[in-house]
């Protein structure tokens, strides 16, 4: 049960990245064996931390968060396991060695998330939460801040959250109220914030309406700041920012959900006063990928224990993991949790290749790799594709998240559905997955979005030319999925024009281009050593299917449920 | 001061053990591999005994193929500050481990030598009491609390022994093996894996070292326990008194 860094994962570390190219383009010197190795020490010590996390987040799983005054106080078991993080220095991976942290690419740090997700997904909202503020700082603030505040996110001693909900914003951030305003060059903050995981942390990272534009602006993202306000201020005062109430929830109960009031708080301009909308985005878009790892982790414990109980549960004289259809089951969940993850990682894996690219780009052309105008391309093609990509990891990791802890209830029959077993737990825990960062449907709709702008066809690209390398060896599925790609471009031009028809149609579309994308990625993966051609030749059988439905209903125009939803609701 | 402690590879207590058709080994595919979890304890207290103990050096020391370079990377990264990999592919048994360990002594001279109880794999629990019969030191096998005297020319050790525990007072340089309860050993943290990096690990073939190590037993066959049949449930106190009396005769 403790193999938290198992084959399943080392696969990404070990055959989907190319990590020579990627050391080569930092103008790395280090021997690159090397540092993989070292990477994979990591990880595999970070899962040895993970195992022994787990068991206490299974018995207290229970237990939730009191407010006590204003001060947030969170299970036993999760101050234990974040000391057990802290201890092993697993804490802010990313942070550039410059101000005491790591620099480890994203692949890997979000290859941990999921490990620590399985163990326990509460835990794992803080430590996400703390290491995106912390790149937030890095990439927006001073350098003083800078130099102030990231050492001690990574040695722990700060906790970060994030301050972006209020009652009237939840998905349309226009709505924030929340006003910063400026004196004599200082800044402070007044307002409230609802739904802010963590909101106990000693740094709150703070979405709010610039003071100077304030009516000008209000009811869109322009005029939004984004400020960094700590709960202690630099000459040990305490600010003036305090938690009014922890809610009780359905899951994730270790994880504190917070009521933040800001009464003229005094806190530090990250980046441009009213240019905070694309740097929350940035941060979004890291914590979008941290809750797709989330929700994979809660997925992969879900089903090693549906896989476990289906062993040993006897009815009729055998093993349930007899019966044909907990056979089938078992296999779907794995199946779909392979692929969450090679969508995943593989963009992951864009996200370092394009910072590596970045970087070599800003050292100048003395660097010498190559042709800069190639890289130049290569860097907006993979911007592109990551803004694209990362929607989809979301909606897709959350939604199959959802799924497989719900098929590992039905495995475990009635057992499953008692207060004390962890089947139900973890789709307690799953289901806010798939809505804070961004509900599945703002995750369809921002993908549509990016495909209108030329996304769909730069992927659509990619998988053909990958598919195309791996014809000969395996063409029976490889003329499947190129089949795939053929629905897709066929049905997408019924899309065009009605705006309304596509958004009826966003899950659809992003469930088609997930399906030919991750049918390129699996067969790619098949064929590493210990790959398993046969869970890719499942996954393109059954999907490629499903692709071709939904062609047919996109290009049926079929719009009904939206032309004639009174009737149908009998309004 | 200078403290060796001895690291074996062996597989991880919780994989599923299979044997080979032959019966004389074990399959080792797919075998997850790990630190003698008793050595783990060895290399924690040492670790300990140097966080009081400025100006302390933590050299580990093993004997097997390149792939224990696994473990020792793992043992620099909780913070010993170098290793010695003794290179060899073939068994080695305990009297053959205790004359390797004998042998380095001879050029490393700690003044302590810590080590797991037993090999979780073979179970010997020998090579320790083996080594200091060699080097004509004091002993302290199974223990479960450490205190080194102020002066660092003797220790306390407590040892775990049938009926209670034991206090010995050794005079250095000694061999300590380490037991269960002595301390629980921490993970290798991240800035640790970084600085191990850099740590000296040095490879020595066996056969240079010119110790004989020619085995004097042989594996005949290893088998698994039998597999566990239910249980039984009885009535009641009286009944179970009985059943453990007449059936187990266990009372």
């Amino acid at each position: 049960m403790k193999d938290f860094f198992h084959r399943d994962l080392q696969l990404f570390i070990d055959h989907r990245f190319d990590w020579e190219r990627y050391f080569r383009l930092r103008g790395s010197s280090t021997e690159v064996a090397e540092e993989v190795e070292t990477y994979r020490t990591i990880l595999r010590t970070a899962g040895e931390v993970c195992g022994d996390i787990e068991a206490a987040a299974r018995d207290h799983w229970h237990e939730e968060v009191r407010l006590d005054g204003s001060a947030v106080v969170v299970p036993p078991h999760i101050v234990t396991g974040y000391e057990k993080l802290r201890a092993a220095g697993l804490l802010c991976l990313m942070v550039d060695p410059a101000y005491g942290g790591y620099g480890l690419p994203a692949l890997v740090n979000c290859v941990f998330m999921e490990m620590l997700s399985r163990a326990d997904p509460s835990l794992m909202t803080i430590v996400g939460l703390q290491a995106g503020v912390a790149l937030d700082v890095q990439k927006y603030g001073s350098e003083e801040l800078k130099h102030r505040y990231l050492p001690r996110f990574v040695s722990g001693e700060l906790q970060g959250c994030m301050d972006l909900t209020e009652p009237q914003a939840g998905s349309d951030l226009g709505g924030i109220l929340t006003r910063l305003s400026e004196e004599n060059g200082r800044y402070f903050i007044d307002g409230s914030k609802i739904f802010i995981t963590n909101g106990g942390a000693d740094m709150h990272l703070v979405l709010a309406r610039d003071g100077a534009t304030f009516d000008q602006s209000r009811g869109t993202t322009h005029g939004l700041s984004l400020a960094l306000c700590p709960v202690t201020l630099p000459d040990g005062t305490r600010n003036r920012v305090r938690v009014s109430r922890v809610e009780r929830k359905m899951g994730i109960h270790g994880s504190p959900t917070c009521v933040i009031e800001f009464d003229h708080a005094e806190a530090f301009l990250l980046g441009q006063a009213g240019g905070g909308f694309r740097a929350m985005l940035d941060l979004m878009n890291n914590a979008r990928l941290g809750v797709s790892a989330q929700a994979i982790g809660i997925a992969e414990a879900a089903y090693r224990a549906a896989r476990q109980y289906a062993a040993e549960r006897v009815q009729f004289g055998t093993p349930i993991i007899e019966q044909p259809l907990v056979k089938s089951m078992l296999t779907l969940m794995a199946i779909n949790i392979q692929a969450a993850r090679a969508l995943l990682y593989r963009t992951c894996g864009l996200i370092d290749m394009t910072e590596a690219i970045r970087r070599e780009l800003a050292a100048g052309p003395s660097a010498g790799n190559g042709n800069r105008a190639a890289l130049q391309t290569e860097l907006e093609h993979n911007v592109q594709l990551i803004r694209f990509f990362t929607p989809l990891c979301k909606y897709y990791a959350t939604e199959i998240s959802n799924h497989v802890t719900r098929q590992g209830i039905q495995i475990h029959g009635g057992i499953g559905y008692m207060a004390e077993t962890p089947a139900g737990h973890y789709h307690s825990d799953s289901i806010i997955t798939t809505i804070y960062e961004g509900t599945s449907e703002i995750q369809a709709s921002f993908a549509l979005k990016e495909m209108s702008k030329g996304a769909l066809f730069a992927a659509l690209e990619t998988t053909r030319a990958e598919l195309e390398t791996l014809r000969d060896r395996r063409p029976e599925l490889v003329a499947q999925v190129s089949e795939g790609l053929r629905w897709i471009e066929e049905s997408a031009p019924a899309l065009l024009g009605d705006p309304q028809y596509a958004l009826l149609n966003a899950k659809r579309v992003c469930e088609m281009v997930i399906d030919v994308v991750v049918g390129g990625e699996l067969l790619c993966l098949a064929d590493v050593p210990e790959g398993r051609p046969e869970l890719a030749a499942s996954y393109i059988r059954r999907h490629m299917l499903a692709v071709e439905m939904n062609a047919r209903r996109i290009s049926s125009g079929d719009a009904s449920r939206i032309k004639r939803y009174d009737r149908i609701l009998g309004l | 001061m200078k403290i060796l402690v001895c690291v074996k590879r062996v597989p991880d207590p919780e994989t599923v053990i299979k044997l080979t058709p032959e019966g004389a080994s074990i399959v080792t595919d797919n075998v997850k591999w790990v630190i003698n979890p008793f050595d783990e304890i060895a290399i924690e207290e040492a670790l300990r005994i140097k966080e009081k103990a400025a100006g302390t050096e933590v050299v580990l020391l093993s004997i097997g193929q390149k792939t224990a370079q696994e473990q020792l990377r793992t043992g620099l990264a909780m913070g010993a500050d170098r290793a010695i990999l003794v290179l060899t592919d073939q068994v080695v048994e305990p009297l053959a481990v205790a004359r390797v360990i004998e042998k380095l002594v001879g050029t490393e001279k700690p003044e302590l030598i810590l080590m797991g109880k037993q090999a979780i794999d073979d179970d010997s629990n020998c090579a320790g009491q083996m080594v200091a019969e060699l080097l004509g030191w004091p002993q302290a096998t199974f223990a479960s609390k450490v205190v080194l005297g102020g002066d660092q020319k003797g220790a306390q050790v407590t040892r775990e022994v049938d009926g209670g525990l034991e206090t010995l007072a050794i005079p250095l340089p000694a061999v300590v093996t380490a037991d269960l309860r002595l301390n629980e050993p921490r993970y290798a943290s991240l800035p640790g894996i970084m600085k191990a990096r850099k740590k000296e690990l040095k490879e020595i073939p066996l056969a240079e070292l010119g110790v004989d190590v020619a085995p004097r037993t042989r594996i005949v066959k290893l088998e698994t326990p039998p597999k566990r049949t239910g249980g039984r449930k009885v009535g009641s106190v009286q009944e179970l008194v009985q059943v453990l009396h007449d059936e187990a005769k266990v009372i």
